[in-house]
């Protein structure tokens, strides 16, 4: 029996970086990382859509509506995904702080303004004829709304350590996590 | 200088010649539309259809008198528009001749201006995805020699849409105002979002126009809106003094 | 994360810190920029500007065209014209599109499926003009193959029987229609019709008979100078800048009254409405007339009736008499007072369900001295009923009782409804006329006549007697019979007063028509016309009207039809009857039209046509004036300028007919006589019956193939042939002066090109008459029978009918005719006015009541079997009516997407009470059903307080309303109203009733 790798369980956080932590979360889970990356892709374009628009104007068009929308549309299925996994699992359940539940508080809302912005573009307007009437109240104020949440949650994730160190933070610890499970097991056996 | 339409529904005979001579001169395309018992057709501004005639009839029965109201209806041409403020890629523009226009080549189609517009005037296309509306043909308009009436004044037969110097218009408007024994909308009487390029004059209360109460002042969501983004202030520095304070936490555990 | 992260991340938040700082610029705003431009506005700067003149409706706005090369820039109201002033309505602002539509024709088809019908694919194939041509031509010489030119002795085509027929068009430039007339005519055929005969044909009857002259007698700008509207038509919608000039009267403290059946938007502007039964119109006004005489007679212009009107005589010709307002003295006057005594207010109620007191406010209004001039606006409401003529006449009688006749401001005003349709019938597009409300030769008898009156006539030498007939290319020989009344006065002697009025006005016209379409009409050789055989080469007898048309394809009686801009299909009276008729195999069929219409799919060749910024020519708006329109830039694909493509069928059609010895009856009569040679000689000149060599013009000889070249020869001053000016110059004795070389030589002397915005003198500029502006018939007056007008035209009234009794009216002809020409008819009960000269309310051939029905009997022209339905089968009344947004039967606005998304579809509005009765909804699918159409037509419910029900005699009678527009062509389909309206037509004028008949309405 091979002598298990040495535990740094007294050093952390642990000698990684973004790569090693990607990695390990890509090794872990597909759902983690691609949703990872989509909230960073959309985040990125949003807040570049946001402050540099006056500088590059209709150069962001297709950054609106393919990087930000089209992404945007599929990130709300892999959210679906992702929060039931998460949710899903007492693990996974164990590491969620208040943070973490305001966080998905954020997330509901940004979807929903997101989903009513995108509502009345095409093709979700003639494959869910339906779906604009729904929301028709909240057209108006969906993009502001849309807006102001993202730069409060960004300001909020900071000062109450969520959103992006919380992303950092987590996916490290979940890589961690695994890594350990994963000697725990090598020592049972 | 500064130009302004008066709109006079007492003399509009809702003949749609503004709503046709608008389609032509900006190019825009005849919709699908289908049987609309009230006559408003297309029945709200889109894309394609900048501005429309509104038909509005009211009947009293005791009396048999009818009333059949026919106005106009398109962007108000606001002095501080709230589209302008909110458009994240500056592609609306304000000209000091009174238009606000949409650059469509700028558009992104963040539908910004459509949520900050108390009018409900900015219109999304799904086709091209952006989104535009009434340019007071800024290019017929905006030229500081001679500037030619939008397309639609031109076409009113009844002068029921009236172009001039925003001085004389305002003038007129108190003219007529008296004659009719009414009400300003865009401005003496109210001024939403500091005054209107579009002016109307009415025999009665602006709701029954189904105008909307518009403050002078930009709807809150605009600012919140534009200002949010500097929430990313005390952001920085609320991270930053966290990954000191963090720093500083470790350097101790090390020292440990 | 490391030390290096985390400067990373630092360096990340101090950017962003940046960006933040730059942030500030935006909280300040947008730059201002003050210039601005586009493609549009560069291209419409550098454009090139092209005048021409709307083609929707009969108001004549200007148009401005910007063309750069061929490329439409941009479509704009004139913003020098002087009727519009740069506006337009939706229609016109929508011609931009009309022109660039890309669903127009843009080459000849031929059919290639032998079964006609609505749901029939017509298969086209594309073929040549020339193909086209040959083949229309090939089909004109079958039908005209055993027609016969000879009757007994004299030869003459008669017009009737003529199985060679054409329809159109208002759309079309007067020198189209004059062409087109010139060309059916010149193969003998009277079976011509156009939209005229559906619209004002009963104007043209009631006006000329009370004035003289059938037309509108001010002007819409005219509109500003009165004081009150009466209006029983819908101008804010049909006759959109119409309501420009009413509302410049508003401004002026002018009142609006609007009379109809449903509430409209030009009610919308009134200051009172009133809602009517429709085809009560005569009873309304019979009862104004009886209104003023008996409780306001202060308000009568009694002056103005004793000089300018027929009051003062007796209907036995006698007078004028000064007792005249006596009961005793028998008078005109005293007629029409007793005339009109039954249509008491109340009366008027029971019959048209107007409520007294409001009956009594409209025209106490209207009749109210500080409200005058008072101007009357009616169109289709009253001129599409069996009794049109009377309820026109009424008006008219009540203008003339109130002074407002002759007089700015004032006048009875018949709104035409499309934009040439005063052109066109000018041209006399129609069966029962030649040209300028001349009529054709009805008999030979006439012609014998005529021949003696271009013999020469009237005492004097020979000599004078011999310049006289050289002038009329007649014949100069000593011992030919003349024509034997020098002067009404001989006439009247002689008993033939009526011959002598009759021969004064028709004959100077075919004098000229001989000269202008190269044709012979009288005897040969001219000596004694009484006995030598006539040969006539314009056809003899009135053809059949448009209804009676459709009856005559049906019994296969007509074999070549060629239908021009016009659509039956949709716009004739029971258009099934049309529909069945030009399904026919007998029937040859030739459309020429801007898009495939209802009528194109049962046409056996389909030719494309030109819009009218295409094409050059002038055009005559519903307030006479004459306009020019410059061809703006080329058609596109193979479309044919209408005058290229009449020209050219001509030649082809006289090609293959000569080919096979089928020639003018004149070219028979040489052939068939040896060594004779038919020709006239004019002066020193021999004029030829040649019509070669005045095809289509002889102008085309000095000015080239020109529509000037044709408009001269329309409109001419003077001729000069031989050394002698012609009798009558124009050919069309209305636009006569209108082409003077000696006026204007910039303009080639042709006036209705005159763009000139500025006054003529003080008057002009005090009423804005524009007479410098183009050209107004008769001889640029502007207010027909305004004597006080500065440099007038014809000022005075013009009463031509004077058939007998006709005494009364001695010598003159200056009096407006009370008692008019009696379209008499002694058989006939006194209550009804075929046995009187003066109107009487006659109800609908369907009418809802049927006491009043018998009270109040039709008067319809009844030789024709018509479905009538019954008030118990059929209980609602049914009107049709135009939307601003359409035109007419719709081809050239249901293929426009700008016009079509504004009213999408058909539909029937009707009110709350009768959709609550038959429990529908707004929005729902109704059938209305009428006898002619017994499973009905489906159609949207418009449920709307616009209509209201109306007390008639004691009961409720609901009255729905639909527009005529629909279709099953174009972009915007639906059923057309005329499936179901009625086809009776009115005895004197032959207009369809569309106006009103009986219906019943159904849940779908």
């Amino acid at each position: 029996m091979p002598q298990a790798k040495e535990v740094p369980e007294k050093k952390y956080p642990p000698d990684v970086d973004y790569s090693t932590v990607l990695k390990g979360m890509n090794r872990v889970s597909l759902l983690d990382t691609t949703f990872h990356t989509m909230m960073g892709i959309l985040l990125i374009t949003g807040l570049v859509i946001d402050l540099l628009g006056p500088w590059l104007g209709g150069w962001l068009h297709p950054i609106r509506e393919y990087a930000h929308g089209y992404i945007g549309a599929l990130f709300v299925l892999v959210f679906a995904a992702y929060i039931g996994s998460v949710l899903g699992k007492r693990k996974t359940r164990t590491v969620f702080t208040v943070t973490n539940y305001v966080d998905l508080v954020f997330y509901i809302i940004l979807i929903v303004t997101g989903v009513t912005t995108a509502s009345i573009n095409s093709p979700w307007i003639e494959w869910f004829p339906g779906i604009a009437n729904v929301l028709s109240p909240l057209v108006v104020y969906a993009p502001a709304i849309h807006v102001v949440i993202t730069y409060i949650w960004i300001a909020f994730s900071i000062i109450f350590p969520g959103g992006l160190l919380h992303g950092l933070a987590s996916t490290y610890l979940i890589a961690h996590l695994k890594k350990k499970t994963k000697i725990v097991k090598t020592r049972e056996e | 200088m500064e130009y302004a339409v008066l709109v006079d529904p007492a003399k509009c005979i809702g003949c749609r010649a503004c709503q046709v001579a608008c389609k032509r001169w900006n190019n825009r395309k005849g919709e699908s539309t289908t049987f609309n018992s009230e006559w408003t057709n297309p029945p709200k501004l889109s894309f394609n259809t900048y501005t429309h005639i509104k038909f509005k009839l009211e009947y009293n029965q005791a009396a048999d008198e009818t009333k059949w109201r026919f106005f106009n209806w398109r962007c108000m041409h606001c002095k501080e528009p709230a589209c302008m403020h909110a458009c994240p890629v500056n592609a609306i523009t304000k000209y000091e001749q009174g238009p606000v226009v949409v650059d469509t080549n700028r558009c992104i189609g963040c539908k910004f201006c459509i949520s900050a517009c108390p009018f409900g005037i900015p219109q999304f296309d799904t086709v091209t995805e952006k989104v535009d509306k009434c340019t007071m043909c800024y290019d017929r308009v905006a030229h500081t020699n001679e500037p030619k009436e939008p397309a639609c004044v031109q076409s009113c037969p009844t002068d029921a849409l009236l172009f001039g110097p925003r001085d004389t218009i305002l003038q007129k408007a108190m003219e007529r105002k008296e004659e009719l024994n009414g009400y300003v909308y865009g401005d003496i009487d109210n001024k939403p979002l500091g005054g209107t390029s579009f002016i109307y004059v009415l025999d009665t209360e602006p709701s029954a126009f189904g105008l909307p109460v518009v403050g002078e002042q930009l709807p809150t969501s605009v600012p919140v809106l534009k200002y949010s983004k500097f929430l990313l202030i005390p952001a920085a520095i609320g991270g930053l003094l966290y990954l000191i304070s963090w720093r500083k936490r470790r350097m101790k555990e090390k020292e440990e | 994360m490391d030390r290096r992260d985390f400067l990373k991340l630092a360096g990340a938040a101090s950017a962003g810190s940046l960006i933040l700082g730059d942030m500030l610029k935006l909280v300040k705003g947008q730059t201002k920029p003050s210039e601005a431009t586009s493609q549009k506005w560069e291209n419409y700067t550098v454009g090139e500007r092209t005048p021409s003149i709307c083609p929707y409706c009969a108001g004549g706005c200007g148009l401005m065209v910007t063309t750069l090369g061929d490329q439409l820039v941009e479509i704009e109201g004139d913003p020098i014209h002087p009727i519009n002033g740069g506006a337009l309505c939706s229609k016109a602002a929508a011609v931009f599109q009309l022109v660039t539509s890309d669903r127009r024709l843009t080459y000849p088809m031929k059919r290639t499926n032998p079964n006609k019908g609505k749901d029939e694919d017509p298969m086209w194939e594309r073929i040549t003009w020339e193909e086209a041509y040959e083949i229309i031509a090939n089909k004109v010489k079958d039908a005209l193959t055993d027609f016969p030119y000879k009757q007994g002795d004299d030869y003459y085509y008669k017009g009737k029987d003529n199985p060679v027929a054409w329809l159109g068009s208002s759309y079309w430039n007067n020198e189209e229609c004059y062409l087109g007339k010139k060309l059916i005519s010149l193969l003998g055929s009277t079976n011509v019709e156009h939209q005229a005969r559906k619209c004002h044909a009963s104007t043209v009857v009631a006006l000329a008979n009370t004035f003289g002259f059938g037309a509108m007698t001010n002007h819409i700008v005219d509109a500003k100078n009165s004081k009150c509207f009466l209006i029983v038509s819908n101008p804010a919608e049909s006759h959109t800048m119409e309501f420009k000039w009413v509302q410049k009267a508003i401004e002026n403290g002018a009142k609006v009254i609007v009379l109809d059946p449903r509430f409209n938007r030009s009610g919308s502007k009134a200051h009172i409405f009133a809602r009517f039964r429709s085809g009560t119109e005569a009873a309304l006004f019979l009862g104004m007339i009886r209104y003023v005489l008996y409780e306001k007679p202060e308000r009568v212009d009694w002056d103005f009736l004793e000089n300018r009107t027929s009051a003062p005589y007796r209907t036995d010709g006698t007078g004028p008499y000064s007792d005249w307002k006596e009961e005793a003295s028998d008078s005109i006057f005293i007629k029409l007072k007793n005339i009109v005594a039954p249509y008491t207010p109340e009366e008027v109620e029971r019959i048209a369900g107007i409520p007294q007191a409001k009956f009594i406010e409209v025209i106490d209004t209207f009749s109210d001295p500080v409200n005058n001039p008072g101007n009357i606006y009616y169109s289709m409401g009253t001129t599409q009923h069996t009794n049109a003529v009377q309820a026109i006449r009424a008006q008219a009688i009540l203008q003339l009782i109130l002074g407002n006749m002759g007089v700015p401001g004032g006048g009875i005003n018949a709104l035409r409804g499309i934009s040439n349709v005063q052109g066109s019938t000018d041209a006399n597009l129609l069966s029962h006329l030649i040209m300028g409300y001349r009529g054709p030769p009805r008999d030979v008898g006439e012609i014998r006549r005529y021949q003696k009156w271009k013999n020469g006539g009237g005492p004097g030498t020979s000599a004078d007697l011999d310049a006289d007939a050289k002038k009329r290319g007649g014949n100069t020989s000593v011992g030919r019979v003349t024509y034997p009344w020098a002067s009404i006065g001989d006439a009247e002697t002689a008993g033939k007063a009526t011959e002598f009025r009759y021969d004064d006005r028709h004959f100077p016209t075919w004098n000229a028509l001989e000269y202008h379409w190269g044709v012979y009409v009288g005897t040969w050789p001219g000596v004694d016309p009484d006995n030598e055989p006539v040969v006539c080469d314009l056809p003899v007898g009135f053809g059949n009207p448009i209804v009676q048309l459709f009856r005559a394809i049906n019994d296969g009686k007509i074999k070549v039809l060629i239908c021009n801009g016009e659509n039956p299909a949709v716009s004739v009276a029971n258009a099934n009857l049309v529909r069945e008729a030009l399904s026919k195999d007998s029937l040859f069929l030739v459309v020429n039209e801007l898009f495939e219409t209802e009528t194109a799919v049962y046409a056996d060749i389909l030719l494309p046509g030109t819009t009218q910024v295409e094409r050059d020519g002038s055009i005559t708006n519903t307030g006479r004036w004459i306009q020019w329109r410059w061809k703006a830039k080329n058609p596109p694909g193979e479309c044919k300028p209408e005058l290229t493509y009449l020209t050219e069928l001509y030649w082809k059609i006289r090609e293959v007919l000569k080919s096979v010895g089928i020639k003018l009856p004149s070219e028979k009569y040489e052939e068939e006589h040896a060594g004779v040679d038919i020709k006239k000689t004019i002066g020193t000149a021999d004029v030829q019956n040649n019509p070669e060599l005045c095809w289509p013009s002889r102008f085309v000889y000095t000015d080239g193939f020109s529509a000037e070249a044709i408009y001269k020869e329309y409109g001419a001053k003077s001729i000069i042939v031989g050394g002698v000016e012609l009798p009558q110059s124009a050919a069309n004795v209305l636009y006569k002066n209108s082409y003077d070389p000696t006026m204007e030589p910039e303009l080639n002397g042709i006036l209705p090109k005159r763009r000139d915005p500025t006054p003529v003198d003080l008057e002009d500029a005090k009423y804005g008459y524009f007479k410098n502006w183009a050209f107004s018939w008769m001889l640029n007056q502007r207010v027909l029978y305004n004597d006080k007008e500065s440099n007038a035209g014809l000022k005075t009234f013009l009463v031509w009918f004077a058939t007998a009794p006709n005494a009364w009216l001695g010598h003159t002809l200056d009096k407006a005719a009370l008692w008019s020409k009696p379209l008499h008819d002694p058989s006939k009960p006194a209550t009804n006015p075929l046995s009187q000269a003066m109107p009487l309310h006659n109800e609908p051939l369907e009418s809802p009541d049927s006491d009043l029905a018998t009270q109040y009997p039709t008067m319809w022209d009844n030789r024709y079997p018509v479905t009538v339905g019954t008030s118990t089968d059929y209980p609602y009344v049914l009107t049709t009516f135009r939307l601003a947004e359409h035109m007419q039967a719709g081809a050239m606005t249901r293929n426009l997407p700008w016009l079509v998304e504004a009213h999408p579809s058909m539909f029937v509005e009707m009110s709350k009470e009768l959709a609550g009765e038959i429990g529908v909804n707004d929005g729902d699918d109704v059938v209305v059903k009428t006898a002619r159409k017994p499973e009905g037509i489906v159609v949207k419910a418009l449920v709307t307080d616009r209509i209201q029900p109306f007390t008639i005699n004691g009961k409720t009678v609901h009255e729905v309303a639909m527009p005529w527009h629909w279709g099953f062509k174009g972009l915007s389909t639906g059923p057309s109203a005329n499936e179901i309206t009625i086809d009776s037509v009115d005895v004197s004028a032959n207009i369809p009733e569309v106006k009103v008949c009986l219906c019943k309405v159904e849940k779908a």
